[in-house]
């Protein structure tokens, strides 16, 4: 039997425009990279060595992302990563076990999230309605990480750059719940899905 | 539109737009800038409301949330809200507003004869009268209570506006823009830190929109604007207007509700009606201003007796007076000013009478020049009118004089706004100094100024204002230059308050509770003195008004009676919320099918796609059974799914249960300690069902754990329990085991997992697979686990079974989860599969007599579910120890058999305790009870699971399941729990 | 309440689970008074009025176990680590 398994990402006809503005203040768009648990298993040092020498990813230390070359890893807790890379050829997983050796546990975890980015002027207010945590420019800039919950869901936020722009990384049985909660939070400045 | 009772000038007021309203159904008008309470003044309406006990006709007594009287229903329809203060209610057009608590109508009011009973409701007259016989409370009582007395109606029907919840952060917080908190905020801001400023008005100005002061050398209100203007200008302020604080918390965490959409006819386009914030703040200024006090004497609720800082908040902000022949009671200098600003607009003042015998001539001397009467060291006694006040009796040197007034405004001093100082357990002081409660201890980071801090004077406002702004900021590290204060003259606030007039009609403490002073006198007589005995006694200071015009004079009456001083008798503790929030803005938009995040499997339109039926497990939708064209019932349904599983092959979604991978040297070793019995000695490729303890020896949650791989595991845990399992797991190794090698992390999301069970599930997964992966008996034989990809795609394979049949469990990762369900089908579909849900499941597992959440639930041991043997005795484990204690290994212990109907007719019910046949239903002969049953389409009859005292020694007995709740009382076989293959042949075959 | 997580910084207590006092170390099985010692362990608690260790869990964070000081009578929190840095 030539059966093939066909690809449907989490989010898939969840997110609609919404124009109530002439130009809507946040955009969104699913992405869906290739992503992956990491877990350090001893030395952190160890880890950011290989880290290092395998991938050339600098590692920032505390709840940040470390990135380099197509590859980001973003703190998801004092010894753990979710590493992310655009799909290609190269399995994610096998190469970050190859890369890392015995310093760090990899898990596959490419459909365990739903991978939302999300920008423009009004993002931060629209995070304000479900984030406990502080956005302000002052608090929270591009490279920072946070693992928290948004409306309840447990997601971890990054930023992108400073337009602003984020990523948000949502358990993929949550995708529609946060979607819901984005469609309605976002309404009154505009959404545009990209 | 005629307004008699509008002023020809003044008021800040958009006088060229007229907006329309209705109160009890009459068209009035009123403009923008208007509260209900001033357009319904303006409109020559003053007695708005009966009260709450007596039905007395009651009017408009101060200008704020404070308001005890005013109350009244707006909106109608789905919108319709109950107790409003008309006082804070902003005007919009076409508003509707109704009076409450009367019938047919506030000036004829059918229950004011509650009046003439008066004496059967003093205070405590609910715990006295309504005693016996107790049936009567609930039948006679109560409801004859709820009709006569309380306040207004709700809608009962569905709101249908939305809320939000949003979460803001700041350096500094201030509460209240009068000059205290605008200063704090501008002298905050400048320095650059963040400022959130929150204001429940709807215009921003506090006091100062209400009185004709000069900062600065300009009229206070254009410096209002002037410094609103820069505010607004600066990029870390944020102003909230409309917005309550209405609670402290722990860690600089503040509750504020913002009135979003309150003051439009509904809601505009995607906006809330309200809003909830939850405000974290490093620090907090506390500018909330004071509220004044009443004076106790009779007929002090009559319409048109009104605070006299009230008046002056109708006549300089709203141009309006409730009335033309205007007296004052004063104990303070601040209500002669009120008198001063009423006579400068032009209306008529009969008398101001003070209690002090001494008034400093520049206080008194613009009346007295203006003709009007003035007598000091005299009171007033009693008001008089009905409905509203038509003269009053001041008594002077034992001499009674009458007047003939309509409004009496009087001024008692101010009582300094404590109430969100105290949310956290900081007690308020009486000062002597200035007549009142100040704040005591305060919250964190909390500092309380103006006149919240007991300092009334402008200058000194705003002085204060400007030091705490510059101050608390540079405590943050935000510094500035120090800044001129605002220019103002220390207005005059001397005051002497007189708590109590002797009188001889009736003396309200509390007018929103009907409570006189009176009811203080009998409270006091019949010992409930303290101060929280005294409120929830009489009921003082309680409702949408929370004593805040009642809660200190109540106390100072109190302390009079007991001989006790002010500092003495304390104030009652006040809590959040300091303003009445909706139940509505607390759910936000947690409501409906939304009050809780429903999580979907990858599979979860198929299934709908396919019939079926969904039941929630947890947070997750599952699909519980598939009904096909001509089924009828879910019965129908199940049985056939049950069966087809029995003899073909059935396909169920199994992604909800919980799925751990854990990885590292020590994934053996830990798993050995966490689990009772041993992981470690797994060979890669095989699977192992697991038991996992508490350390208390009780059950915690079973699975089966598979090794992919020398240091790779993957375990499964029951859907409910997956969260708990991994949070016991990390907290074994952070906290127990650090030093273990262990990396763990869910996988439940990443994989899409179907069990595929029955006689052909085989033939399915051989038709499936073809030669991506050999699923020969030989080759992947019983418990068997593999990995393999299928194109780019990897794919997990289990040779696992929870029903009993020949089985397997295929995983795929979730985003490609909808597809192999597809594919699944189209593969089965020769052998005659089918989807089943989990009613099938609980079918199956029950027949093969495995246990599962019924019997996992936190009171068994592991013996208890006959699973004592998986006890290792070679290592330690979580629970190992307590697991051994008597009470746990009792073997009088209920255990886990199986029960059939000795006539198979019968129905069994899950919850039916155990009794012997001949044995009395009491709780001394109860053996046990029955966890889980089903209709076994094996069997032919109904069959359950059960825990009995001795039951594995007890096969073959009867006994009764006994089950009142239900009426059920059958009697019952007891059985091998394993209804079906008892030597386990089909999973091998 | 808002619990400084020494990973994510001070965040709401709606993120965190208590387990309650840390009663901690855990016994050593294989002592002879291990039943009494596990009792204790398992059940008995000081409780208490005034500062009090805690176990919580960062579960909607960075699923760190902290180990936590709150004083019980004004929920200030003295201290907050990762219980795998003073394990046992």
């Amino acid at each position: 039997m030539s059966e093939v398994l066909t690809f449907r990402s989490p989010c898939a006809g969840a997110l609609k425009d919404i124009g109530v503005a002439a130009t809507p203040g946040v955009s969104v768009r699913e992405r869906s990279p290739q992503i992956a648990t990491v877990i350090a298993r001893g030395a952190i040092a160890d880890f950011a060595a290989r880290l290092k020498a395998s991938f050339g990813v600098q590692w920032v230390e505390g709840s940040k992302v470390s990135s380099g070359g197509g590859l980001v890893l973003v703190a998801t807790g004092p010894r753990a990563w979710l590493a992310l890379r655009d799909a290609g050829s190269e399995n994610l997983a096998t190469s970050l076990g190859e890369g890392l050796g015995e310093t760090a546990a990899v898990i596959e975890q490419s459909s365990g999230y739903a991978v939302l980015r999300i920008a423009g002027e009004k993002a931060r207010a629209t995070f304000e309605k479900g984030l406990g945590i502080d956005l302000h420019p002052r608090a929270f800039a591009p490279g920072d990480a946070a693992s928290t919950s948004c409306a309840h869901l447990n997601v971890v936020i990054w930023q992108v750059d400073g337009a602003p722009t984020y990523d948000v990384a949502v358990p993929r049985s949550f995708a529609a719940a946060f979607c819901h909660w984005l469609m309605e939070s976002v309404a009154e400045f505009g959404l545009k899905v990209l | 539109m005629s307004k008699p009772m509008r002023l020809s000038n003044g008021g800040l007021l958009d006088r060229r737009r007229e907006i329309t309203f209705t109160f009890d159904g009459k068209p009035y008008a009123g403009h923008p800038g208007d509260t209900l309470a001033s357009a319904l003044m303006a409109n020559g309406v003053n007695l708005v409301g009966r009260s709450f006990k007596y039905h007395r006709p009651r009017g408009i007594f101060t200008a704020g949330p404070e308001e005890p009287n005013a109350l009244v229903t707006l909106r109608n329809g789905s919108r319709r809200e109950p107790n409003t203060k008309a006082t804070t209610v902003e005007l919009f057009d076409r508003l509707v507003a109704t009076s409450q608590n009367c019938w047919p109508s506030p000036r004829l009011d059918v229950l004011s004869v509650n009046q003439l009973f008066a004496p059967l409701f003093v205070g405590g007259f609910y715990y006295k009268t309504f005693m016996w016989p107790a049936s009567f409370w609930e039948k006679v009582y109560e409801p004859a209570i709820r009709r006569a007395a309380g306040l207004g109606m709700v809608s009962r029907l569905p709101d249908p506006d939305h809320y939000e919840h949003a979460t803001a952060y700041c350096d500094v917080l201030v509460v209240g823009s009068g000059p205290a908190g605008l200063s704090a905020a501008l002298a905050a801001a400048r320095t650059g830190a963040r400022v959130i400023i929150c204001e429940e008005d709807f215009r921003l100005g506090g006091r100062l929109l209400s009185e004709p002061h000069e900062i600065d050398s300009m009229p206070a209100i254009d410096w209002v604007a002037r410094v609103e203007a820069e505010l607004t200008s600066l990029p870390e302020v944020r102003i909230f207007r409309r917005t309550s604080v209405f609670g402290v918390y722990d860690g600089g965490t503040y509750g504020a509700l913002e009135r979003v959409s309150d003051h439009l006819p509904q809601p505009g386009l995607h906006q809330p009606r309200q809003r909830l914030w939850q405000i974290v703040a490093r620090r907090t200024i506390n500018a909330m201003g004071a509220i004044e006090r009443p004076i106790v004497f009779g007929g002090n609720d009559k319409p048109g007796v009104i605070l006299a800082s009230a008046l002056r908040t109708y006549v300089n902000r709203f141009a309006t007076a409730p009335g033309r022949k205007i007296a004052f009671f004063v104990t303070s200098d601040d209500g002669w000013l009120t008198a001063q600003d009423v006579l400068k607009a032009g209306l008529p003042i009969e008398i101001v009478v003070d209690a002090r015998a001494h008034v400093a001539d520049a206080l008194t001397r613009p009346l007295s020049r203006a003709g009007v009467r003035v007598l000091l060291d005299a009171v007033v006694s009693d008001a008089h009118g009905r409905p509203g006040l038509k003269h009053i009796e001041v008594r002077k040197d034992d001499k009674i004089l009458q007047f003939e007034v309509d409004v009496l405004a009087v001024s008692n001093g101010y009582n300094p706004q404590v109430g969100l100082t105290t949310h956290l357990g900081g007690k308020p002081v009486w000062s002597e100094e200035c007549g009142a409660f100040v704040p005591g201890e305060l919250p964190p980071g909390m500092q309380s100024i103006g006149a919240a801090a007991g300092d009334f004077a402008l200058a000194a406002c705003l002085r204060a204002g400007m030091q705490a702004g510059r101050t608390l900021a540079s405590d943050l590290g935000f510094a500035s230059a120090p800044a001129a204060v605002p220019r103002a003259d220390d207005e005059p606030c001397a005051v002497s308050p007189v708590w109590y007039v002797e009188h001889r009609g009736k003396a309200f403490v509390d007018q929103q509770n009907d409570v006189t002073a009176k009811d203080v006198a009998i409270a006091n007589r019949e010992g409930f003195r303290a101060v929280e005995h005294l409120k929830r006694y009489t009921t003082l200071g309680m409702a949408t008004e929370q004593g805040k015009t009642s809660s200190v004079t109540g106390q100072a009456l109190m302390a009079h009676l007991t001989g006790r001083t002010m500092h003495q008798a304390g104030t009652t503790r006040f809590r959040p919320p300091h303003v009445p929030v909706a139940i509505g803005a607390f759910a936000g938009p947690h409501v409906g099918k939304h009050f809780k995040a429903t999580r979907y499997c990858a599979g979860h339109d198929w299934a709908l796609e396919n019939g079926a039926t969904m039941i929630e497990a947890g947070q997750w939708l599952r699909p519980r059974w598939f009904t096909k064209p001509g089924e009828t019932d879910w019965f129908e349904s199940v049985t056939r799914e049950v069966k087809t599983v029995r003899a073909a092959v059935g396909i169920c979604d199994v992604s909800s249960l919980g799925k751990i991978e854990i990885h590292g040297r020590d994934a053996g070793a830990f798993l050995d300690r966490v689990y009772v019995n041993m992981f470690s000695t797994l060979p890669v490729g095989k699977a192992r069902y697991g038991l996992m303890l508490r350390e208390d020896g009780i059950v915690l949650d079973d699975g089966t754990t598979a090794r992919l791989g020398p240091e790779q595991y993957v375990m499964s845990t029951t859907t409910g329990n997956a969260g708990k399992v991994m949070q016991h797991l990390e907290f074994c190794h952070q906290v127990l085991w650090p030093e273990l090698d262990v990396a763990m992390a869910s996988v439940t999301e990443q994989w899409t997992q179907y069990a595929v069970a029955g006689p052909k599930s085989r033939k399915v997964l051989e038709t499936l697979l073809g030669d991506r992966f050999d699923v020969s008996n030989e080759a992947f034989p019983f418990l068997a686990c593999a990995e393999f990809f299928w194109g780019d795609v990897p794919v997990r394979l289990y040779r696992i079974s929870f029903s009993g049949e020949l089985a397997y469990e295929i995983a795929v990762p979730a985003n490609y989860g909808d597809s192999l369900i597809r594919a699944l089908m189209r593969a089965g579909a020769e052998f005659g599969a089918v989807p089943y849900g989990s009613e099938a499941l609980g079918v199956l597992r029950i027949e093969k007599g495995h246990v599962s959440v019924p019997e996992l639930n936190g009171q068994t041991t592991a013996a208890d579910l006959g699973l004592g043997k998986m006890l290792s005795k070679k290592k330690d484990f979580i629970g190992r120890v307590l697991a051994e204690r008597p009470a746990l290994t009792d073997p009088d212990r209920p255990s886990l058999v199986g029960f059939k109907p000795v006539d198979p007719g019968q129905r069994l019910r899950s919850g039916a305790h155990f009794l012997a046949i001949e044995a009395a239903a009491t709780a001394e002969n109860d053996e046990g009870y029955m966890t889980s049953v089903t209709y076994s389409p094996h069997a032919g009859c109904w069959v359950g699971l059960g825990l009995l005292k001795h039951g594995a020694a007890r096969i073959g007995e009867y006994v009764r399941a006994y089950d009142p709740v239900r009426e059920g009382d059958v009697e019952v076989e007891v059985v091998s729990p394993i209804f079906v293959d008892p030597e386990g042949k089909w999973l091998h075959e | 309440m808002r619990i400084p997580c020494p990973f994510c910084g001070p965040r709401d207590v709606s993120e965190f689970v208590t387990l309650g006092e840390a009663t901690g170390p855990r016994p050593d099985p294989a002592a002879p008074d291990a039943a009494e010692k596990f009792f204790a362990y398992a059940y008995l608690r000081s409780n208490p009025a005034g500062p009090s260790e805690e176990h919580w869990y960062h579960a909607l964070g960075c699923r760190s176990w902290l180990k936590v000081v709150r004083d019980t009578r004004t929920h200030e929190i003295e201290s907050a680590a990762l219980a795998r840095e003073g394990a046992r």
